[in-house]
């Protein structure tokens, strides 16, 4: 219900005549206030736009007509409201009165006496709550805006404490260890990624402890520096509480407040190790790559050397008198020579860009097949433990080459567990006194992380093969070399330092990778990586190669003390034709050739046999026998003992492990002969 | 300054605001009696002040009754500050759809707050030295589809900015509006500034708003590619028809060339 003003009766009759007097008076009354609003324009609030001052005269004459006829008393309070919404401001809203009371009171002219009283009675109603609507607005307005600059406070407040969380939880689950001290170098937090780094359980045991064993370096010259340039770094080698090292790398920088002076430091810690380590792999492929592009380079021209001395060479040896001291000296250039070959055989082994002939293979197999050969041919000393994953995948790699990576890590294992091993007792005492070489393999999958931590690794799914020792271990730069051509540690006579510059060819020819791990006292230990090969299933009966065996007759004595690879032979040369005889050792082979020797046509005979080896049983059959026809198996010889062989005549060497095809072949060669 | 830090410079009650010193200036209740009482130095030595800062704003309420008189239904603005009852939406006829911006989070919480669920209204957040950031984000083709013949708001930020966002702004907004589109804006022009009109912006500056006073041959130079529209540069006064009493006071006082506004064509 409106509230309305209630006029007396006699009230009613004179507001007619006074509603006249507002109609003469209302377009004079409309210009004077709009010209009193525009003169006080700045006095209202910045809300209330100049043009929309010149419609608000006649709208508030209109308003005090409409008044006049109604007398609603609401209105003139909803008039008010409003205005002041718009932001009309005290000083022209009194105006607005001074000029309504002016025109309806004080200028009213004589014959409208009789309505002044109505006039001045309904003109204070009016204004009055016109005045109290404005007021209440404005109060309302104000407390409205001053609730939204609380609630803006109350929100920044919020959105302060949860940018404190999040910064604080950043802070405190970051990867990196992060340290705050105070100016005077006191630690006043750190991260668990920081205890962990340094291997501790709490932040109150940190707090204890002198800061410059986590900074490398003294607080005060961290200061200077942070005073002068902003920022301080450092890099050394720390120690963990537990004793153990890592490489670490700091970086800190002032804490400073609002008025950006410094109140604390903040040092961030990174664990450099693993890239440290990587880093130098990285320098160490490159320099292997420039060495084995040298390395390439020499092989050509040297070989192309080689070949014209030796040509020559035999060629001068052919005019020489047998005896002459003329042909023994061409015959030690000859010699040298072959040596000399033999040498860059091994270079090209380093610097080869195929797999040689590579076939599905599991290399465990290669690892059985070495082992026995290590077993006979390593001091009873060395302990040799083979731990075989039974479910390795398979590879596609050179057997032959897989067994000289083998071969060449073994021998060097052994020869780091005993070479000078009295001496190296009194400078650097060892862990344990027993010689343990292990061999191992297993399946690994290198995923993106694990791909990082290791030079030339891409990921994907690898069989690893280990060779560790508890040998002496290497020292950090002697590991810089390793794979270096001609790169040793061992004693001239022992080595020419090509063994592991091989086994780096063969492992990056058959896009291997590899880690080195090296404790002095402790041992080493080498993982070579190799990528799986699967072949479908299909495609592999599809594309089985079906052997070729070369047929022939004659009778052949095998010695061998390996029952399967006696057995493989007997079968294989059954099959192509062959009459076959076998002997376990060297004693039996002769007591069998004593007896039969009109019935053998070929002895296929083993070197590394109990009793009596293959060299001793060798010459005693050239004793029985000169004419007789020898084939020489192997599986490894470092000493250069095949050579020997060839030289006293014997038809030729095979070499372990090889392919029937090939054993068949020189079988049939050598029987023709 | 991050929007984070700005949340908590108004925040701080503890120390005078820009922005809240401003709000007084305009006569608002968005300011505490810290900043009332850092106002004060300002105010005697430039007392003039607050009418100009007024000007400034009804330059906006000008520019949109201008505009709207031309049937312009779409208007983006820029540094738009909260839309109370003399905003674009409030002055311009009822479906003309509007996109306020402004750099300042609590500003844009407070102006979405106070605009409700008008379907004709948004208010997003946007630094206006970079308007891509809004001109890439979906609410212009959400309220304005793919009309982009539009009216564009730049009213009272030229001097809170250097000349190279502007230049910035000024070279996107022509990018991408459509030929007809109009911009307006106003900045102050600062040839012969006096130092004691330097001394006061510094100290106002100190609150955590510096002033990038330029001469109007540098603003005409940064507006390009826009083209002047006639009468080019005017003094606030002449565009709201108001006797030229502030703009006089101010160039008695810090011997300048007042600030003028202007309304740009593609």
């Amino acid at each position: 219900m409106l509230n309305k003003l209630t006029l007396q009766n006699n009230e009613k009759e004179q507001i007619k005549i006074l509603r006249e007097c507002f109609v003469r008076k209302r377009n004079e009354l409309s210009n004077r206030i709009t010209k009193s609003l525009l003169s006080m324009a700045f006095e209202n609030r910045f809300t209330l736009h100049p043009r929309r001052l010149k419609e608000l005269g006649l709208e508030e004459t209109k308003n005090y007509q409409e008044f006049l006829t109604h007398l609603n008393i609401d209105k003139a309070k909803q008039i008010g409201r409003g205005h002041a919404l718009e932001g009309l401001g005290v000083k022209p809203l009194l105006s607005i009165g001074n000029i309504l009371r002016d025109s309806m009171i004080c200028e009213l002219e004589p014959q409208y006496s009789t309505i002044l009283k109505l006039s001045e009675k309904l003109l204070d109603t009016y204004l009055s709550s016109y005045l109290l609507g404005f007021m209440t607005s404005r109060e309302d307005q104000t407390l409205k805006e001053q609730e939204q600059i609380r609630k803006a406070l109350s929100t920044a407040l919020e959105q302060q404490r949860r940018e404190l969380f999040i910064k604080n939880h950043a802070i405190h689950t970051y990867v990196n260890g992060i340290m705050l001290t105070n100016l005077e170098g006191s630690i006043t937090y750190v991260n668990p990624a920081f205890l962990k780094m340094w291997c501790y359980d709490s932040t109150e045991e940190v707090f204890h402890i002198e800061i410059i064993r986590f900074l490398g370096a003294d607080f005060n010259e961290l200061m200077n520096v942070l005073k002068t340039t902003g920022g301080w770094q450092n890099e050394f080698t720390a120690h963990r509480r537990d004793g153990s090292s890592f490489e670490l790398n700091i970086s800190a920088s002032l804490i400073k407040d609002d008025s950006n002076e410094p109140i604390g430091v903040m040092a961030s810690f990174i664990d450099s190790t693993e890239r440290k380590r990587l880093e130098a792999q990285f320098r160490q492929a490159q320099k292997m790559e420039a060495l084995g592009q040298l390395a390439g380079g020499i092989v050509h021209d040297f070989n192309n050397l080689l070949q014209v001395i030796t040509g020559y060479t035999s060629l001068e040896m052919m005019n020489a008198p047998r005896e002459s001291d003329r042909y023994n000296n061409l015959m030690q250039i000859k010699v040298a020579t072959e040596r000399g070959k033999g040498l860059t055989e091994q270079l090209r082994f380093f610097t080869r860009q195929d797999t040689g002939k590579a076939r599905t293979i599991c290399l465990n197999d290669v690892v059985n097949e070495t082992y026995n050969l290590l077993k006979r041919t390593f001091q009873p000393e060395t302990q040799i433990r083979l731990t075989l994953d039974k479910d390795l995948r398979s590879v596609k790699a050179d057997p032959s080459q897989m067994s000289q990576l083998l071969m060449n890590l073994c021998v060097n294992a052994r020869d780091a567990m005993i070479m000078n091993k009295d001496a190296m007792k009194a400078s650097r005492p060892r862990k344990t006194e027993e010689n343990i070489l292990t061999i191992e393999t297993y399946n690994k999958d290198i995923d993106k992380t694990l791909a990082q931590l290791y030079l030339n690794a891409k990921p994907g799914k690898y069989i690893c093969v280990k060779v560790s020792d508890t040998g002496i271990g290497m020292r950090p730069e002697v590991i810089e070399r390793l794979f270096e051509p001609f790169f040793t540690t061992k004693s001239e006579k022992s080595g020419i330092g090509l063994g592991l510059a091989v086994v780096y060819g063969i492992v990056r020819n058959h896009n291997g990778f590899f880690d080195v791990q090296s404790t002095l006292g402790e041992g080493s230990s080498f993982e070579i990586f190799l990528p799986i090969f699967e072949e479908p299933a299909k495609k592999q009966v599809e594309e089985q190669h079906k052997p070729s065996l070369t047929h022939g007759k004659g009778a052949v004595l095998i010695v061998d003390d390996d029952s399967q690879m006696r057995e493989l032979a007997v079968t294989t040369l059954k099959q192509c034709g062959y009459h076959t005889i076998v002997a376990e050792d060297g004693v039996e082979a002769l007591s069998m050739y004593k007896k039969s020797k009109a019935e053998i046509d070929l002895v296929i005979l083993d070197i590394i046999m109990p009793k009596m080896g293959g060299w001793e049983c060798f010459r005693k059959l050239k004793e029985l026998d000169p004419d007789i026809k020898v084939l020489i198996m192997t599986g490894y010889t470092t000493d250069g003992s095949v050579d020997d062989f060839l030289k006293e005549g014997a038809e030729d060497v095979i070499l372990k492990p090889f392919d029937l095809e090939t054993f068949t072949n020189m079988v049939n060669r050598v029987l023709k002969a | 300054m991050s929007p984070e830090d700005k949340v908590r410079n108004i925040a701080d009650a503890s120390k005078p605001n820009a922005g809240r010193i401003y709000d007084y200036f305009l006569g608002g209740n968005h300011n505490f009696e810290i900043d009332r009482q850092a106002a004060q130095p300002v105010l005697q030595a430039s007392p003039f002040l607050p009418s100009l800062l007024k000007m400034i704003r009804w330059f906006l309420g000008e520019a949109t009754r201008r505009l709207c008189e031309e049937r312009y239904t779409k208007f983006l603005d820029f540094a738009s500050g909260l839309p109370t009852v003399d905003h674009i939406h409030q002055v311009a006829p009822k479906g003309t759809k509007v996109i306020y911006s402004d750099i300042d989070p609590v500003t844009v919480a407070y102006a979405n707050d106070i605009i409700g669920n008008n379907p004709n209204v948004r208010y997003v957040h946007c630094d206006a030295g970079k308007p891509e950031d809004l001109l890439n984000s979906g609410v212009i083709e959400e309220l304005f589809g793919k009309d982009r013949k539009i009216a564009i708001g730049f009213n009272g930020i030229a001097w809170f900015l250097p000349d190279e966002p502007i230049d910035h702004y000024m070279d996107v907004m022509y990018e991408w509006a459509e030929k007809g589109s109009k911009l307006f804006t106003c900045d102050a022009n600062s040839t012969g500034l006096s130092e004691n009109a330097k001394t006061i912006m510094n100290q106002y500056a100190k609150f955590g708003q510096p002033f990038y006073p330029r001469t109007m041959e540098k603003l005409q130079e940064l507006v390009k590619p826009w083209s002047v529209t006639e009468p080019g540069f005017m003094h606030l006064e002449k565009w709201m028809d108001m006797e030229n009493i502030v703009t006089q006071e101010t160039q008695d006082a810090w011997s300048w060339g007042g600030i003028y506004g202007v309304f740009l064509t593609k």
